[in-house]
């Protein structure tokens, strides 16, 4: 045995615990899911095959249709509103001024706390005699006071305002790296070359932040379809289906009803789709991206 | 050298790696009974508890182990425990009871686990039949108590599978009902109601006098439920004992008339505003809240709220009132209430400790254990022998209603699966938040009753 080969060998066996780890608890469960996706199974007792029933009922259940839709709403509003309001916050933040560490700090500030004590906090505020309404009384606009999660109109809307409290700021660290990292020189030579304002931004700073766009597009996109936490804390995906978002819509269907079988084809269905989308939106950042 | 050295450290972590996922807990202490002595060795290979009880000698050492999610440290449950001790080392004075206790549902999966890795405890509550069906729980229909038990029990719908019974009612739990301000309906001049019409004119006057009718804390989506089916009961046994078969069996369809004259009724109310505004953004305790502070005159609970009403009152110091019950009823005054146990006392099928569960089994249920635990509880015996001493008066209604009316061990939701009565709960938020009842919603319920019917573990009616 030669030098080269004893070396892989000894790899190779300080690799096996970890592959074996990695088999036993990653990949054999998932071949498994997909075997138990096909079968009626409460997770108590043998499972039953039924073929493609679960899927084909996955387009029949209100939860996962209108979970789906949710979280399709929830990735748009995260692609349109969430990542240029967190561009507009990042490109604010990265200027001079005398306050700058102190905002910085301040929009970053909600990532660190825990989101279920926000959902707590903000589902006491949002009720009708809550802190939200009692503002709105005090200002005169009684009238436009609600049940802000017990609507089927406003329920989900308002989970979709609070994700925001935390998202933007967090992903405007990532677009205020970006901007930072982008030459100094670059944006000189472009004035001296006659360019100004949004002329400086659309043919510098954009595509020079591609890379982080792409970042933060893919973990907005993917953050969006796994909305999990806030629905099941404040509202539970009520009132009827209002807001469920698929990811809660799965988590019900395998713990409030028992039912492993049809959770799991839902999870692969949405697993899924978080790959078909993440393939499509990477694809077509990462086209935009510029190498220096 | 160097490079053996590695390889043996490499093959040494992979060895540990196989040997940690291949051990089970029997090495680590946690099958399901242990025992320490040649004589149990010998027990634990039969398998009948009458040629068990030849070989078993009481001063064997053993744990047995008792699993329950609702052994918290509430006074009354402290002592249920040590009763339970007490009352099993006079049987077995070597013996130790290990309690496998998880508070709230999280029980259930572990049991679900434990079940599936025979890992779960000799002796159990549990709350759902499937694993009789799926052949965990002994077949307890020869045990001395089965006599004892009331014929409702025997019927109940998580005790009782194909005609066997596995598991003991340990208590017998009132479904839930419409429970009332005494006080305020005296002030009112309000008469518990008889007719679903007189329910709606109560709430009227109540609104009028400027207090919120019915306290809802929707939140907790099982407080949805319970309004829903407790209402659903007295719309559909009473007229047709067989409603539920028929709805199973598809004879029946979830958007017939008579459910959806349910959620017209509760329409009605949520457009008269006889709802507390934040209905579904409040827990039950912020709904008892609402009911003990005297701001709203009814609230749909269980058997505990006597006992919660008090401690609240104390609490809130709130101006004491005699709390009053009635259950709901139909349009011509037909009344159906639920009286089961929703959980039985079971044996694991696979312990090996056979006549010692029995025989824990057997304590557990004797009158002296289970009579102070049930007056805990607010529960109604179930077992004859079995004294439940009442102190507040408003036990003699419930008594009343319960001995002129039809009382059965089942609600409508015992005949669907948990996925067709959480869409039936789903249309009801949605009436609540104040959306137009569309029975078309119903449809969901029909949908998911056709594709989960065979998880129906269907009641002995």
């Amino acid at each position: 045995m030669n030098l080269k080969r004893k070396q892989v060998v000894a790899a190779s066996l300080f690799l096996v615990p970890a592959a074996a780890i990695f088999l036993l608890f990653f990949y054999v469960p998932f071949i498994q899911s997909i075997y138990y996706s096909f079968t009626d199974w409460s997770g108590i007792g043998a499972p039953t095959f039924i073929g493609w029933d679960n899927y084909l009922h996955v387009w029949k259940d209100p939860h996962m249709t209108e979970g789906l839709k949710n979280s399709l709403k929830m990735a748009i509003f995260g692609l349109l509103v969430q990542n240029s309001l967190a561009l507009l916050v990042a490109i604010s933040l990265n200027r001079q001024f005398r306050t700058r560490s102190f905002i910085r700090t301040a929009f970053y500030l909600p990532v660190i706390i825990s989101l279920v004590v926000a959902s707590v906090v903000w589902g006491q505020m949002l009720q009708f005699d809550g802190f939200i309404n009692a503002v709105l009384n005090q200002i005169g606009l009684g009238a436009i006071t609600e049940d802000w999660l017990g609507n089927v109109k406003t329920s989900f809307p308002s989970i979709i305002l609070l994700t925001q409290w935390q998202a933007i700021g967090y992903c405007a660290i990532i677009y205020l790296a970006g901007l930072q990292a982008i030459p100094k020189d670059m944006y000189e030579a472009a004035e001296i070359e006659g360019a100004r304002g949004f002329s400086l931004f659309r043919y510098i700073t954009l595509p020079m932040l591609m890379p982080a766009v792409s970042i933060v597009l893919f973990l907005t996109v993917v953050g969006a379809l796994k909305l999990f936490d806030l629905p099941y804390i404040l509202t539970n995906g009520g009132p009827g289906t209002s807001s469920y978002t698929l990811f809660l819509a799965v988590y019900n269907a395998a713990f409030k009803e028992n039912n492993y079988g049809y959770a799991t084809a839902g999870g692969i269905v949405l697993a899924i789709f978080i790959v078909i989308v993440s393939i499509v939106q990477l694809t077509f950042t990462r086209r935009k991206e510029v190498e220096l | 050298m160097k490079k053996r050295a590695m390889i043996l450290c490499a093959l040494t972590l992979l060895a540990s790696t196989v040997f940690a996922g291949c051990s089970n807990s029997k090495n680590a202490g946690g099958s399901s009974g242990s025992s320490e002595t040649p004589a149990s060795a010998s027990s634990s290979a039969t398998d009948s508890g009458a040629q068990q009880s030849e070989v078993v000698s009481n001063d064997k050492k053993f744990t047995i182990r008792a699993g329950a999610w609702f052994l918290d440290d509430r006074a009354y449950q402290v002592a249920f425990k040590k009763a339970i001790e007490d009352g099993y080392k006079k049987l077995y004075p070597n013996a130790k009871i290990q309690w496998d206790v998880t508070l709230g549902a999280t029980y259930f999966d572990k049991l679900k686990a434990q079940f599936a890795s025979d890992t779960a405890p000799d002796v159990t509550f549990y709350q759902t039949l499937d694993y009789a069906k799926a052949g965990n729980l002994m077949d307890l229909s020869n045990e001395p108590w089965v006599s004892k038990m009331s014929e409702s029990s025997k019927k109940d719908p998580t005790l009782n599978y194909e005609g066997k019974i596995y598991g003991a009612s340990g208590w017998g739990y009132l479904g839930g009902g419409i429970w009332y301000n005494q006080e305020l309906f005296d002030q009112l001049g309000i008469q518990p109601p008889k007719t679903a019409q007189e329910f709606l004119d109560a709430c009227e006057k109540i609104k009028a006098a400027g207090k919120t009718p019915i306290a809802l804390g929707f939140k907790d989506l099982w407080t949805a439920d319970m309004f829903l089916m407790c209402w659903l009961q007295s719309y559909t046994f009473p007229n047709d004992p067989d409603f539920g078969k028929k709805l199973y069996d598809g004879t029946i369809k979830f958007d017939d008339a008579v459910i959806q004259k349910v959620y017209q009724n509760i329409e009605t109310m949520k457009s008269k505003g006889y709802f507390n505004e934040n209905a579904l953004s409040i827990d039950w305790p912020q709904s008892a809240q609402l009911f003990a502070s005297g701001e709203a005159a009814m609230i749909v609970q269980g058997p505990w709220m006597p006992a919660s009403n008090k401690e609240n009152i104390a609490k809130g110091g709130y101006d004491s009132f005699q709390i009053g019950f009635f259950p709901f009823m139909d349009d011509q005054g037909h009344q159906s209430l639920v009286v089961n146990s929703g959980s039985g006392l079971g044996i694991n099928a696979k312990t090996k400790l056979v006549q010692e569960s029995k025989d824990l089994v057997n304590l557990i249920l004797s009158p002296e254990i289970m009579g102070p635990w049930q007056e805990g509880e607010g529960s109604l015996p179930t077992l004859e022998g079995v004294e439940v001493k009442s102190t507040d008066p408003v036990n003699d209604t419930i008594k009343q209603y319960l001995d002129s009316g039809l009382t059965l061990p089942y609600k409508l939701s015992a005949f669907m699966p948990a996925s067709a009565s959480n869409a039936m709960v789903d249309v009801l938020t949605k009436v609540v938040s104040g959306v137009k009842f569309d029975p078309s919603d119903l449809q969901a319920a029909q949908n998911a009753m056709e594709k989960d019917k065979a998880t129906v573990v269907l009641p002995q009616s």
